[in-house]
């Protein structure tokens, strides 16, 4: 099937949305995914999990992009005067955008015209997630943003990792328990092997433990921000099974902004820092949040 | 004088707010706060009278939250640098449940790598 690009979506955000943050909403939804949950056509590790939506032929919007439009998101949250358009610009540059249906929840009437990704809210199967997305109807969106950003605010970061989760087992890769490392946990640390993705570490280190999450001390989007090996970061050292609760309130304390990060979130204000201030950072960070002492 | 308690008590609750908000990771309200903090900063900048009148209140405050803003802002603004940094060294060396120890730390690290804060 050649599938032709439905729309081309452009985004709308005004002076007064930004301020009450719905362009945070967003950024945090990817930052979010950056994580733990899935990527669709955004790595190269989730391409071969959706290898059956690229045999389709259909267009992968995020493959490279995904990137450019995190900082794009940053910057309209650091209130730059020139974001609004900057935004625009960058979704105007593609000839469709694809959405994560793992990231936003939709409306369903929308869903039904075909317009908005696939709606996650009331448990989608796997299978109709798939028909959607060789079928073209779920992932192009002709909704305003600011609609699916709205949508995007009640999309919780377990919802999210359920999505991963389901990723995993149709990518056949659900988390090898031979190759499960007890004992990275809080604190400890294996000999620091690395890998090639998160969901290889996924693999390797196996479950993190009922209500618990893998947390990477420092965060998955230095690799693209600082520039690190993946390697180094998707590490057994930079791994650590923190509970759900925390790792969120982690993951919000770097999209804060603090008296000592010059105006910038901590996220923003780390990046260009070495691997070992961020990973002291972390550390310190897990400490305050009473997860080592 | 009015205008300096409205001045005094908005600056401890934004101060209070963003710290309470940063802990639980909800940086929607942290980052809202900030904001206000930072205009603040930028009132403080602006007049010497209201930076002289508040400022000091504020390093007194009973919430360490408070002191901690106060003591960043008086490091950006050069003024009671030594008071500013005193405090901040004590509330460096508190546990993270009972102040912002950390930030503290951070602030500390920050000012004495740049020699200057901004916010």
């Amino acid at each position: 099937m050649k599938h032709k690009p439905i729309i081309t979506k452009r985004l709308m955000i005004s002076n007064e949305e930004k301020a009450e943050g719905q362009v945070s909403v967003i950024a945090d939804a990817w930052n979010a995914l950056e994580d733990e949950a899935i990527y669709i056509g955004s790595s190269e590790n989730r391409m071969q999990s959706f290898e059956y939506g690229i045999n389709s032929e259909l267009p992968l919007s995020f493959l490279k992009p995904v990137t450019g439009l995190i900082e794009t998101f940053d910057a309209a949250y650091e209130g730059e005067d020139t974001a609004t358009q900057a935004i625009e610009s960058a979704y105007a540059s593609y000839d469709q955008i694809m959405m994560n249906a793992a990231t936003f929840q939709v409306d369903e009437r929308a869903y039904n015209d075909g317009k908005v990704p696939a709606d996650i809210a009331g448990g989608i199967a796997m299978g109709i997630l798939l028909d959607n997305l060789t079928s073209g109807m779920s992932f192009f969106s002709a909704s305003p943003l600011d609609e699916i950003a709205e949508s995007a605010a009640v999309a919780t970061r377990s919802e999210m990792t359920v999505m991963g989760d389901v990723a995993d087992d149709v990518a056949g890769s659900v988390g090898n328990a031979e190759n499960a490392v007890e004992g990275v946990v809080a604190g400890e640390s294996t000999q620091g092997k690395g890998f090639d993705s998160f969901n290889d570490a996924k693999k390797f280190l196996g479950s993190p433990g009922e209500g618990n999450q893998w947390h990477h001390i420092v965060e998955q989007s230095q690799i693209q921000r600082s520039g690190f090996e993946t390697q180094l970061i998707q590490n057994t050292d930079n791994l650590i099974a923190i509970d759900r609760v925390t790792h969120g309130q982690i993951s919000g304390y770097y999209s804060s902004k603090q008296a000592f990060t010059e105006g910038l979130t901590v996220r923003n204000w780390l990046s260009g820092q070495s691997y070992e201030e961020q990973f002291e950072f972390g550390i310190q960070k897990l400490q305050d949040f009473g997860v080592t002492k | 004088m009015k205008d300096i308690n409205r001045i005094i008590e908005e600056y401890k609750t934004c101060a209070i707010l963003h710290w309470n908000a940063s802990r639980e990771g909800d940086y929607k309200t942290a980052n809202k706060n900030y904001t206000k903090l930072s205009k603040k900063y930028r009132v403080f900048l602006d007049s010497e009278e209201i930076r002289e009148a508040v400022l000091p209140q504020l390093l007194n405050d009973d919430s360490f939250a408070v002191i901690l803003w106060a003591a960043a802002h008086s490091l950006g603004l050069g003024k009671d640098k030594d008071e500013a940094l005193l405090k901040l060294e004590q509330i460096s060396k508190m546990s993270a449940n009972e102040a912002p120890s950390f930030e503290a730390k951070m602030i500390l690290q920050v000012w004495r790598e740049k020699g200057s804060l901004t916010f």
